[in-house]
């Protein structure tokens, strides 16, 4: 080796190690507890038009944001929370969507505490984001999704305090069994004094939305002398019972092609320890490309108390949904029903069927403009424009 | 044979830069197979470009715990955005979800991650128009 090529390896080994060295300082670096340099800020918000012709024609413009905040403690605890301001008839809305501790120690299981959506069905806990969601509406199953929601729903959005563990087990190469199972706060009864204004003045469901009860009574709250209690789902702080929420799901996973879900949890929902409350979910997924279809389906058991003795109203509904990009847009289709409720034979609650036609542009991956007119067939259209944004 | 020599010393460097960049090239192409595989399931797929490599363990923790993944997958996921992460794109690009979608076989396919800017460019052109 001549004395060019001396001098050259060593110039480049110095600057090998200069390289080494420089990398190294922010490997080393410990030992400074900095919150804001192990905080992410990220979350959504969105802007909705909304407009139906129910005898006189009535539109509004809404907004909402919904910040989340992430905190890594070292590599193995997150706390993540996500607040959400949202405009609802005169006041501006607040509420803790989650707020939850994560340990994630472990090769398979995940340890969650805190308030958090629920693992039923993947609505709640996955789409439910302006900017995922491919509606700027919930589906008639859900009664809480910024901006708007067709009233009468089976819930809304779950969010509720407690335990959650998670475990992924892996069936072979292609398949995963993704577990939940929850113990939390769970539903209360809700007296008819506590229910906020009670109606819905812009007709785009606020009411309901930020209480977070069920619309199972909306309709008639007494058929046949029946008193139909409501019931608040993710607001019982000081539980009105010793009983919990207990539920879990069980889900088959081919990602990112295919997934199916099935949940169910049970629950007591009065001061006295009565009344079952058992709700059932079968949620399913299929991607191809740039095709979309899912759905998701909703059994509810709400036990009541009648002059006969003890009864369950029965709540089914589901929807399906299918969705296809062509470059920037994607037309969605969705179909939501819900069936009759009824209570020994009685009728409780009429049926709800609707059809909503969709058109999104994405402006970028988490900036969708989404057009929608939504067909309600026993009731009033609604059109709504939705410009939603994920940051 | 100065040739050769060189030729030594520049892969050299690039190892000893490599070590130093701290990523083992077999983890992130598993990385971005488990990223293929899982990040697209329940949105579009969010730009690799978007954090910087802190965020991205952070998110990616976020989404473990939201994704049920386990803590493998999850560390590879976050070696490979934190190498996707290291180009600009050209200025004024944005996210495409429909090239990233059929682009991400492209990134698969590059598959040897020794190969890292080869992926990366082929990556990230796919990930922007
Ligand atoms: C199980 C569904 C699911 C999967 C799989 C998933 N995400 Fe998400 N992701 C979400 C949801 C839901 C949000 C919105 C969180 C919120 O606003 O509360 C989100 C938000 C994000 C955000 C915004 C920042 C944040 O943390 O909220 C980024 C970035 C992101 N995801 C990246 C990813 C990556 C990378 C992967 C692959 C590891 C991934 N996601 C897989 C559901 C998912």
């Amino acid at each position: 080796m001549n004395r060019d090529h001396t001098k050259s390896l060593l110039v480049i080994l110095a600057v090998s190690v200069s390289t080494v060295l420089a990398a190294l300082p922010t490997k080393a670096q410990t030992g400074v507890r900095s919150p804001l340099a192990n905080t992410v800020l990220a979350g959504y918000g969105s802007t909705t038009f909304s407009a139906i012709n129910n005898d006189k024609f009535v539109s509004n413009f809404t907004a909402s944001v919904s910040p989340v905040i992430l905190y890594s403690m070292g590599s193995d605890f997150l706390f993540e929370t996500e607040l959400e301001f949202g405009l609802s008839g005169q006041v501006t809305t607040t509420s803790l969507e989650y707020a939850q501790i994560d340990y994630l120690g472990f090769e398979r299981v995940v340890v969650i505490a805190g308030k958090f959506l629920l693992p039923f069905g993947v609505f709640s806990e996955r789409l439910h984001p302006t900017w995922i969601n491919k509606m700027p509406n919930a589906p008639v199953l859900y009664g809480h999704a910024h901006g708007g929601v067709a009233e009468g729903s089976l819930m809304p959005v779950l969010s509720d305090a407690g335990v959650l563990v998670r475990y992924n087990l892996p069936m072979n190469n292609e398949w995963t069994l993704d577990l939940s199972g929850w113990v939390s706060q769970g539903p209360v009864l809700v007296s008819h004094d506590d229910e906020g204004d009670g109606h819905d003045d812009e007709g785009d469901g606020h009411d309901d939305e930020h209480a977070g009860k069920t619309g199972a009574s909306v309709e008639t709250n007494s058929v046949a002398e029946i008193e139909i209690p409501q019931i608040g789902f993710g607001i019982a702080f000081d539980d009105n019972n010793k009983n919990k929420m207990l539920g879990g799901r069980i889900g088959f996973v081919h990602g990112p092609t295919f997934e199916m879900y099935v949940s169910g949890f049970h629950a007591m929902y009065d001061p006295e320890n009565f009344l079952d409350l058992i709700g059932g979910n079968l949620a399913m997924e299929l991607r191809r490309g740039p095709m979309e279809l899912r759905g998701e389906a909703i059994l509810l058991k709400q036990e009541i108390q009648t002059e006969n003795g003890f009864e369950f109203m029965n709540s089914v509904g589901y929807y399906l949904q299918a969705a296809r990009r062509f470059k920037a847009f994607e037309p969605v289709v969705r179909w939501g029903h819900l069936l009759e409720s009824t209570i020994m034979d009685e009728v409780v609650r009429s049926e709800k069927k609707l059809l909503a036609l969709g058109l999104n542009y994405w402006i970028d991956a988490t900036i969708p403009i989404k057009v929608m007119y939504e067909i309600d067939f026993d009731g009033t259209d609604r059109f709504m424009v939705q410009w939603a944004f994920g940051f | 044979m100065k040739r050769i020599t060189s030729l030594l010393i520049v892969m050299l460097t690039l190892s000893i830069s490599g070590l130093a960049y701290g990523q083992d090239p077999a983890e992130i192409a598993e990385g971005a197979k488990a990223w293929a595989k899982n990040c697209t399931r329940c949105h579009n797929a969010r730009s690799p470009m978007e954090r910087n490599d802190r965020d991205w363990a952070t998110i990616a923790a976020h989404m473990r715990a939201r994704a049920n993944l386990t803590k493998t997958e999850t560390r590879m996921i976050v070696a490979y955005l934190q190498m996707m992460n290291g180009t600009e794109p050209a200025a004024g690009a944005r996210a495409d979800n429909d090239s990233t979608q059929s682009n991400i076989a492209a990134v698969l396919e590059a598959g040897n991650a020794n190969k890292r800017t080869d992926i990366r460019r082929s990556a990230v052109s796919s990930h922007y128009r």
